[in-house]
């Protein structure tokens, strides 16, 4: 019974545990990284509960209150059936040329964007890395023909690849995915390759295969996992440059179509008024800025603790860790 | 080197034309090249006259072989907007194309001794100051900061022109600033993390510790050795952003209305101009391809240890 009670003190609390992981105190000691993964925290928060975070509608005009600027109120007027409604509105964003509140377009705009972004990655890397697996696992032609492939993509410019493809096409939400499944899935193609091409001479692996395993099994609980943290580390530098790439594409008119609004698509329509108006355009222009900043830096600090020549310099800084005999 | 060269120049001959090929094919076969030159609200008797026109009631591989053909002559057709010869206006945008290019990739050098300086103490002062702005350029929109600098230096201070041309001369340098100051500040950035990274890399390796243990001042390790091993790393990635140039500013092109193939591409694809289009696409592809060959051959020059037999 007392041993018991020992044993339970010894172990640690699963709650310490974590927090003096090496890793989660080197994240904490880095204000940058910190401040990068909570910005990216809210920005992705208010997209996805869009409707909760907005203050007022997004679409709503106010033609009396176009152009109303950052940090004032104005009164809009609603015309129900029950009669005209006025309200008191806060415009802690100031309005666009339309009277809309710009803080709610910026996130509603924002869901666009941002989901441009991961859904863009998503695609991509889930073709590379079927690519890249089947060309480093089973050789011969295929590969061969899969790297050239590649070879040849990579020496295309995005931007002309984009816009070959959304000319074809057309603008849409849907063929800007398709933009990013042609024109990015090379990286994750040759990253997946390259690890699969060293595991597949691992001891583990013969092992796996000397016990009967089937190929798919082989490179379901054997590969895959190991591909996860470089694959997690490029998706997080992948992203900022989709979501530059769309708000570029949508600026060009050949993204994001109204009604449905983006980023990109608010700084191309608030282009026109940028003398008289400042914030239309220096609102969704920083909110592009931080956000692609926010994931490179979280991406770069990924790389960095997950690489084995560089991350003594990251963890080092860590005495508790070092206590606890850990990183 | 001979035998290498001619099959590295039938590659990038085999990369255009397969991409004009893949063009041409969506073009013809994933739509209908009368509907992407006609207007949306056109007749049946204007379509019909297109296809007559254009020769599109011919069999696929016909007109396949005829754009191949055409290609290779360097004969793309007149535009249909402007009624001159595409070559001829693709002639006229690439040197302003390629001097703003010039410019903007120069200056964009300034990077590299930049990432030099953050690689002597990686994690230490000079080296996160260096990191976070090198992160900050490379997140900027190219076109917000253009627009940004639109409204800083030519509307509130007065200072430069808000866009136009007035050729490459003399009087017409003052157009020039604000492009490739929009342009430049992203391949700095680059530049300054890939001397960053490799330099940090070659530090680590062996010959480092030798020339060290040597007695050799560590000056004449870091710009005699480490930089010169480093270099093919900075290289490439200097070749892919002049590369990148001949499309990649194409938004600031338009923002400046600097009239170069990018603008002339954009514009094309807006009047639904197919020649002036395919034309544009065949140019940048064909610049992607020399500059990424000028890119393999220095590589000898900086790495005798890579032979090409």
């Amino acid at each position: 019974m007392q041993n018991d009670v020992i044993t339970l003190e010894q172990r640690p609390n699963p709650i310490v545990a974590i927090w003096r992981n090496a890793l989660v105190q080197a994240f904490l000691n880095d204000p940058i990284t910190l401040i990068s993964a909570l910005f990216l925290f809210v920005i992705v928060g208010a997209a996805v509960f869009a409707p909760v975070a907005a203050p007022y509608d997004p679409q709503n005009q106010q033609l009396r209150l176009r152009h109303q600027g950052p940090l004032t109120t104005g009164e809009a007027v609603t015309r129900a059936a029950s009669g005209t409604v006025e309200e008191n509105r806060f415009f802690l964003l100031g309005t666009d040329h339309l009277g809309r509140d710009y803080l709610s377009r910026l996130i509603y705009g924002g869901r666009i964007s941002i989901s441009v972004g991961l859904l863009g990655v998503l695609v991509s890397s889930v073709i590379g890395v079927f690519l890249g697996i089947t060309a480093g696992y089973y050789r011969g032609v295929l590969d061969d023909v899969i790297m050239r492939t590649v070879d040849i993509f990579m020496s295309v410019p995005l931007l002309l690849l984009a816009l070959m493809v959304l000319f074809i096409l057309g603008p849409s939400f849907t063929n800007i995915i398709i933009v990013f499944a042609v024109a990015r899935w090379m990286l994750f193609c040759r990253v997946s390759r390259g690890v699969v091409l060293s595991l597949r001479e691992q001891a583990f692996v013969d092992a796996a295969r000397a016990i009967g395993a089937s190929d798919g099994r082989i490179i379901g609980r054997h590969i895959l996992p190991n591909l996860i943290t470089p694959l997690l580390t490029l998706a997080a530098l992948e992203v900022p440059r989709n979501i530059l790439t769309e708000s570029t594409l949508s600026f060009l008119g050949f993204g994001i179509q109204p009604p449905e609004s983006s980023w990109g698509l608010m700084l191309s329509q608030g282009r026109d008024y940028i003398v008289t108006a400042w914030w239309v355009v220096v609102v969704p222009g920083t909110a592009i800025f931080l956000t692609a900043l926010s994931f490179n830096l979280f991406g770069v600090w990924m790389r960095a603790v997950s690489d084995p020549l560089q991350r003594w310099r990251w963890l080092k800084a860590t005495k508790e860790a070092k206590d606890a005999g850990v990183g | 080197m001979r035998n290498y060269m001619i099959r590295r120049i039938g590659h990038s001959i085999f990369i255009v034309a397969g991409l004009m090929g893949l063009l041409f094919l969506a073009i013809n076969v994933l739509g209908d090249p009368v509907e992407l030159m006609a207007d949306e609200d056109a007749s049946q008797e204007t379509i019909d006259a297109l296809r007559e026109k254009f020769g599109l009631n011919r069999p696929l591989h016909i007109r396949f072989a005829d754009f191949y053909w055409d290609l290779a002559r360097g004969d793309f057709g007149k535009s249909l907007r402007h009624r001159i010869d595409a070559r001829d206006m693709i002639v006229d945008r690439l040197p302003n194309t390629a001097a703003l290019a010039i410019v903007a990739w120069v200056i964009g050098m300034f990077g590299i001794p930049l990432g030099m300086l953050a690689a002597r103490r990686p994690r230490g002062f000079v080296d996160r100051i260096v990191n976070i702005l090198s992160f900050a350029v490379i997140s900027i929109p190219q076109f917000w900061l253009a627009l940004m600098l639109i409204l800083l230096v030519s509307v509130q201070l007065d200072l430069l022109p808000t866009s136009g041309f007035k050729g490459l001369g003399p009087e017409g340098w003052k157009y020039m600033i604000l492009p490739a100051m929009a342009l430049s500040p992203l391949v700095m950035g680059r530049n300054a993390q890939i001397t960053r990274s490799t330099m940090i890399e070659e530090i680590a390796k062996q010959y480092v510790a030798t020339a060290r243990s040597k007695g050799l001042a560590e000056t004449a390790i870091l710009y005699g050795h480490v930089l010169k091993n480093a270099s093919i790393s900075i290289v490439t990635l200097m070749g892919d952003e002049l590369a990148g140039f001949m499309n990649g500013s194409t938004v600031v092109e338009i923002i400046f209305g600097w009239p170069g193939i990018g603008k002339l591409l954009i514009d094309g694809i807006n009047a639904r101009d197919l020649p002036v289009v395919t034309s544009s696409v065949f140019v940048i592809a064909l610049m992607v391809m020399v500059i990424n060959l000028a890119v393999d051959l220095i590589y000898t020059w900086l790495d005798p240890r890579i032979s090409y037999s």
